[in-house]
């Protein structure tokens, strides 16, 4: 008897603590609402430190000027990001306003877990664009669908470390270098100064894609159906890793895993002084910049001034409304703030790009930094040879990625030589394209 | 016996109305069902965190799931995608096996050894075994991960202290075998847990067969593979079942130290981490549930090989004086 009543009593205290526990941990998502009553959106972003501080600042002005609306944030570095983002979207939990990138638009677009803003996005709609590029929001929509609003530009540039540059002896014409010259920039600082000419960005499909546009050429291209192809000659890709094998066996590049075991900006060799160049996004300067007491300098990449206009306004992050979302119009209002009001913009700063929003960047050059101002120059100075941007990647863009870099490494490591990587990687991008659409 | 039990359960009856039917119950029944629901909370644990998942994991391996779209039946295609076409897995396996092979009786050797020292009588034994146990106490989490890191890395604690003394650093994370060195070495360094199996093992050991031993005139090493190893072959062999097990399933360092790449060039690349790249990284969810339940039938193999194979050397105690 009295073992009966142990055993029950037991059950019940541990039924109630597992109920209990798990009633605790549960997200306090958007609860059922109507009219003026208490709105809760999720938001979430990558980013660094700076982003997450700035950010929630902006969040809490925002819940101030609207006091019916709360909003939880969750933010993260970039790879935990996806991560994270893909079990939501499994147990279909994505957040109202989440930071969406061209890598996985179409992913998240296409299976429809975002939310088609175009609607929202036009000259005075949810999401004004009386202001906006409008070149950009055309060129991010998939179909006639926009899974994402452009809230920054960038484009590719050439960062150098002038110290380090100017303990060479090398010089750099920058307005009229090409590839070869770029080649013989790399090789020349090693030769000097046994540092790495150039440090990549640790997804080399970025530098290739770039070279492909200097020779008029691109990864992927779409017909008008919207089914993609590669669109590149065999001989580019073989001309673009021969020179980057050989640059890593010269030791003028680093090997691929340097920079993937890099865990922040001060740990980059570029920022130690140990590389003279780095290939990167315009909005990586302030970042760098704030990495390293050298002085640095945004420039021009190899080829933009040729006929090929290889460089592009690329769409340097979105803000995407999730399609389970509850609150799509208090979603949109939410972006509209944080993209398009001074008030936000005077918090946040440049730290996510340069604004698609005209009147945003003109309201800010008053107050940007030397850094800054150098940025947003240099993509007013290109707008004269930009072409046009670069296709949305495809759908099984991540694992086609993943298989340029992983054959990429064993051809650096020298366990594979440039043909067999050239004609295994056609193939196998082939089949993945065609697996997806 | 049993009537006045009966008498007292039709009294006790009276006296709890809410028992209902349970008062007349036989005092066995009754305590059979006290039983279960004393053991219902593990049950109902077991049943929802793992039976049901892993059901749910089996269901996922036979279908094509990128957790964005609802999953589409493929049959036994991620099976035979996974042993004909996928060199990473042949990679992750060997990486996996090498792990195991290396750790696991790395990290036994030293525990054993430790716990031979410190069972000698001394005034600081104690402290040897707080001091020998606390790296394992701290556990295979992401601070020592990090910390591990740190001190190998191109600018860690270890090449700092090359430099320091004039010698060239040396870039453990540059090549697939120091790599997966390191990580060895961070099993093997947790060995506190086994040591501390051991010791208790070794404390169990009667001083009488010592003593008979050395009167037979037995040296110490004789002494040590006639009687230690002997009497410690049940927990041996249950310190390398345990650990084979758990070796088959590291993750937590592999990620960290390689920043979940399992670099370089895949030398860290354990057979999860490469599971975890599948699923969260290429969005195939499916697919690395084949993996999941491949290494299940992997692990469930080796355990029952070791099972087979331990009674010719396991020293069973049924039937000992």
């Amino acid at each position: 008897m009295k073992k009966f009543f142990m055993a029950t009593s037991l059950v019940a205290t541990m039924l109630t603590l597992a109920a209990c526990g798990s009633s605790n941990s549960e997200e306090a998502s958007s609860t059922a609402a109507a009219g003026d009553e208490k709105v809760t959106l999720t938001f979430s972003w990558w980013g660094g430190e700076l982003r997450h501080n700035s950010t929630q600042e902006a969040v809490e002005l925002y819940e101030e000027l609207n006091p019916n609306v709360d909003i939880q944030v969750e933010y993260s570095s970039w790879d935990d990001y996806w991560k994270k983002l893909a079990t939501k979207s499994a147990s279909g939990d994505l957040p109202d306003v989440m930071q969406m990138d061209l890598q996985y638009i179409s992913q998240y677009g296409l299976k429809n877990q975002l939310s088609d803003l175009s609607e929202f996005a036009v000259k005075g709609g949810a999401i004004d664009t009386t202001y906006t590029d409008e070149s950009l929001i055309e060129g991010s929509k998939i179909g006639d669908e926009l899974f994402g609003f452009p809230i920054s530009k960038n484009a590719l540039s050439m960062l150098t470390n002038t110290s380090a540059l100017a303990d060479t002896g090398v010089t750099i014409d920058y307005e009229n270098w090409d590839f070869e010259d770029w080649k013989q920039v790399v090789s020349d600082v090693h030769e000097k100064t046994g540092k790495y000419g150039m440090v990549d960005v640790g997804d080399i499909a970025i530098l290739f894609s770039y070279y492909l546009r200097t020779e008029g050429e691109s990864l992927y291209t779409y017909d008008d159906e919207g089914n993609p192809s590669l669109n590149y000659t065999d001989e580019n890709f073989t001309a673009f890793f021969e020179t980057m094998q050989g640059l890593v066996a010269e030791g003028a590049m680093p090997t691929p895993e340097v920079v993937k075991n890099v865990k922040s900006f001060d740990e980059n060799p570029f920022s130690l002084g140990e590389s003279a160049l780095m290939q990167t996004w315009t909005n990586q300067y302030n970042l760098y910049n704030d990495a390293t007491e050298d002085d640095l300098s945004l420039d021009l990449v190899y080829g933009a001034n040729n006929e090929n206009n290889p460089l592009s306004y690329r769409q340097a992050m979105f803000y995407s409304i999730a399609e389970t979302s509850e609150y799509k119009e208090e979603a949109a209002d939410f972006i509209d703030w944080i993209v398009n009001s001074t008030e936000a913009a005077d918090i946040l700063g440049t730290e996510r790009g340069i604004s698609t929003n005209s009147q945003v960047v003109e309201h800010l050059s008053a107050n940007m930094t030397e850094i800054e101002k150098e940025t947003a120059d240099y993509l007013t100075d290109i707008a004269d040879v930009v072409g046009d941007p670069e296709a949305v990647p495809p759908l099984g863009y991540t694992e086609i990625n993943t298989l340029l870099n992983d054959m990429y490494s064993e051809v650096a490591y020298g366990e594979k030589d440039v043909k067999s990587f050239s004609d295994e990687f056609r193939v196998k991008a082939e089949e993945v394209l065609a697996d997806n659409y | 016996m049993e009537a006045s039990k009966k008498s007292s359960i039709v009294k006790n009856k009276k006296s709890f109305p809410l028992m209902g039917r349970f008062g007349t119950l036989s005092s066995e029944k009754q305590n059979n069902i006290s039983g279960y629901l004393f053991i219902s909370p593990f049950i109902i644990g077991f049943l929802s965190f793992i039976v049901v998942p892993m059901a749910m994991s089996l269901y996922m391996s036979f279908h094509d799931y990128d957790m964005l779209s609802s999953p589409e039946w493929v049959g036994l295609d991620n099976f035979t995608e996974l042993f004909t076409e996928d060199s990473k897995f042949i990679q992750s396996l060997k990486v996996t096996f090498t792990y195991v092979l290396t750790a696991v009786p790395l990290r036994l050797i030293t525990a054993l050894a430790v716990a031979l020292l410190i069972n000698r009588k001394s005034k600081l034994s104690g402290a040897y075994r707080v001091l020998f146990y606390l790296p394992s106490v701290i556990g295979g989490s992401v601070a020592v991960s990090i910390m591990w890191r740190n001190i190998f890395g191109d600018t860690g604690l270890i090449n700092g202290l090359f430099t320091t003394l004039g010698l060239d650093p040396v870039y453990f994370f540059k090549h697939q075998g120091s790599a997966l060195g390191v990580l060895v070495l961070l099993a093997a360094w947790q060995f506190g847990s086994s040591m501390l199996v051991f010791l208790s093992g070794l404390k169990n050991i009667p001083n009488e067969y010592y003593e008979a031993a050395e009167m037979d005139g037995a040296g110490k090493i004789r002494q040590f593979f006639s009687i230690t190893m002997p009497s410690l072959s049940p927990i041996l062999f249950f310190n390398i079942v345990m650990q084979t097990i758990q070796s088959f399933l590291t993750f937590t360092p592999a990620y960290i130290i390689s920043n979940g790449s399992g670099s370089p060039m895949n030398g860290t690349l354990v057979y999860s981490l490469y599971v975890y790249q599948k699923a969260f990284s290429e969005f195939k969810m499916g697919y690395a549930s084949a993996m999941a339940w491949v290494i299940l039938v992997i692990i469930g193999t080796v355990t029952l090989l070791l099972f087979a194979t331990s009674k010719f050397w396991v020293h069973s105690e049924s039937g000992e004086g």
